[in-house]
């Protein structure tokens, strides 16, 4: 089914191209009123396009793998692992004194990932196909990258602000995970609000991209809307099994084994 | 009978020597007083004896085993420390109190006995620890030490900030104590107060102790 925006590349293209007159009218604008975000927007569309340009590529390529049988598979592996790689990076910024801080980031978000992407093809709620394993991939690593960032972002600040208080439980005999059982409880519920809140606005204040995407394609509304909640179902669960095993592991990174704080903290 | 002995102990912090070649009894069932001007290493010392770090040169025995033999969880259930900085955790008086025990699992425990030992009525076990004031909250943060009988207390600066009242309190509670048989290390830069209420003084100066018998110290003044 086409979705009536372009026959072809090219023609995709020159509709682009017209729409983005828009674009530069902004940059336009925010450069005269100063805004100092024109040459961060152009580069973001810049990298971005390049990004999507590249990936829509590989994605045609896989999918003329897919009539072969499984050459596909470990093409889509590559990109899958590059996911990884390239989330857990990001994700590690955000604690950037944290010793092994990209191999918890990796760790988290891989198995949060994976593990929702695999219940969805266990429970074939989607097929073992590449054009739908690859984007639901990316949502996958993207949504957990984002958990992952936030939850070691809260739990950077509240052991940095409550030394005090993790050092006065320990003194008491509690062992590193008594001690910073409310840190990790309150970073995890920090983590998954956004998340959350888009869940209980759906449809409401926003159609998601997903739902909106396969409504244009022609798909019924209400089936759309069912896929969307699979989505969000792969999402949420993803999002908390990133968040649970970072600030397990995390913890590792906090404390030694005789439960006494590391002097990087 | 030494409770903790240390041999040639050393410790670093940000590469300045904080505590250099100590050597040192703290004698079981007596108040040992560790008294010495600001960043001398009396609170570094405390830690060590609470293994909330571990020493980078010489021995330190518990009980006559090297410390770093005992489970640091167990050690810090028998040995406990009351900071100086009296953090208050969220919820009640009695929370705060009851803390050790929930955690270590302590069910013939009476919240109340605990207050009163550090001082303080029954009537504050429903308040917010949060809003306690200074001297408040260093007799609640003894309380919740003593929750866990521990063998011994080791109190860092437990009336620094605290009216000269509460003060007299938390003195009279920490003698009790000893009185049952518990060994008390006692950090101050009060010196009458180190003659007061200790057995034994230690004098702590540029990262090294030495023991005392208070006369060596300025007379009754204040690091």
């Amino acid at each position: 089914m086409n979705p009536g925006f372009a026959q072809t590349p090219l023609e995709g293209l020159v509709i682009l191209a017209s729409v983005s007159i828009l674009f530069f009218l902004v940059v336009l604008v925010s450069s005269w009123k100063r805004v100092g975000i024109g040459k961060d927007m152009t580069k973001g569309f810049m990298v971005g396009g390049a990004q999507l340009a590249l990936v829509s590529i590989i994605l045609m390529a896989l999918i003329e793998w897919e009539g072969e049988g499984t050459m596909w598979l470990p093409a889509a592996a590559v990109m899958i692992t590059g996911m990884a790689i390239i989330s857990a990076a990001r994700s590690a910024r955000r604690s950037p004194d944290m010793p092994s801080a990209f191999r918890t980031t990796a760790a988290s978000i891989s198995l949060g990932s994976v593990l929702s992407l695999s219940v969805l093809l266990v429970a074939d709620a989607i097929p073992l196909r590449p054009e739908f394993v690859i984007p639901l991939a990316g949502m996958a690593f993207g949504n957990s990258m984002d958990i992952c960032s936030l939850t070691l972002d809260r739990m950077t600040r509240e052991f940095q602000t409550g030394r005090g208080m993790i050092e006065t439980r320990l003194s008491l005999g509690a062992t590193s995970s008594q001690a910073v059982e409310e840190i990790d409880r309150m970073a995890i519920r920090t983590a998954l609000i956004p998340t959350i809140d888009r869940m209980k606005t759906l449809g409401i204040i926003f159609i998601p991209g997903a739902m909106a995407g396969l409504i244009m394609a022609g798909v019924q509304p209400l089936v759309a809307a069912q896929f969307q909640l699979v989505i969000f179902l792969m999402i949420v669960g993803g999002g908390v099994i990133t968040s649970l095993a970072t600030v397990t592991l995390a913890r590792e990174s906090f404390f030694n084994e005789q439960h006494q704080l590391q002097d990087w903290v | 009978m030494n409770l903790y002995s240390l041999r040639g102990v050393g410790k670093a912090l940000s590469g300045r020597m904080v505590l250099d070649n100590v050597n040192l009894d703290i004698v079981a069932g007596r108040i040992t007083s560790l008294v010495g001007p600001s960043g001398s290493g009396k609170s570094t010392l405390l830690r060590l004896l609470n293994r909330l770090m571990e020493p980078d040169s010489g021995q330190l025995t518990y009980r006559g085993t090297a410390i770093t033999s005992k489970d640091p969880v167990s050690l810090r259930k028998e040995a406990a420390l009351v900071p100086q900085d009296s953090t208050m955790f969220p919820g009640s008086v009695e929370d705060n109190v009851c803390y050790a025990t929930r955690i270590h699992r302590i069910t013939d425990f009476n919240p109340a006995d605990a207050l009163e030992a550090a001082g303080l009525s029954t009537g504050y076990l429903e308040r917010d620890a949060e809003r306690l004031s200074g001297g408040e909250r260093k007799r609640v943060a003894l309380a919740r030490a003593l929750a866990l009988s521990p063998h011994a207390l080791l109190l860092d600066e437990p009336t620094s900030g605290v009216d000269p009242r509460s003060s007299d309190i938390i003195e009279q509670s920490v003698m009790r104590m000893r009185d049952g048989g518990t060994t008390v290390v006692w950090v101050t830069h009060d010196i009458e107060q180190a003659k007061r209420v200790s057995d034994h003084i230690v004098h702590v100066k540029d990262g090294e102790a030495v023991m005392s018998d208070g006369r060596d110290l300025q007379g009754g003044g204040v690091y």
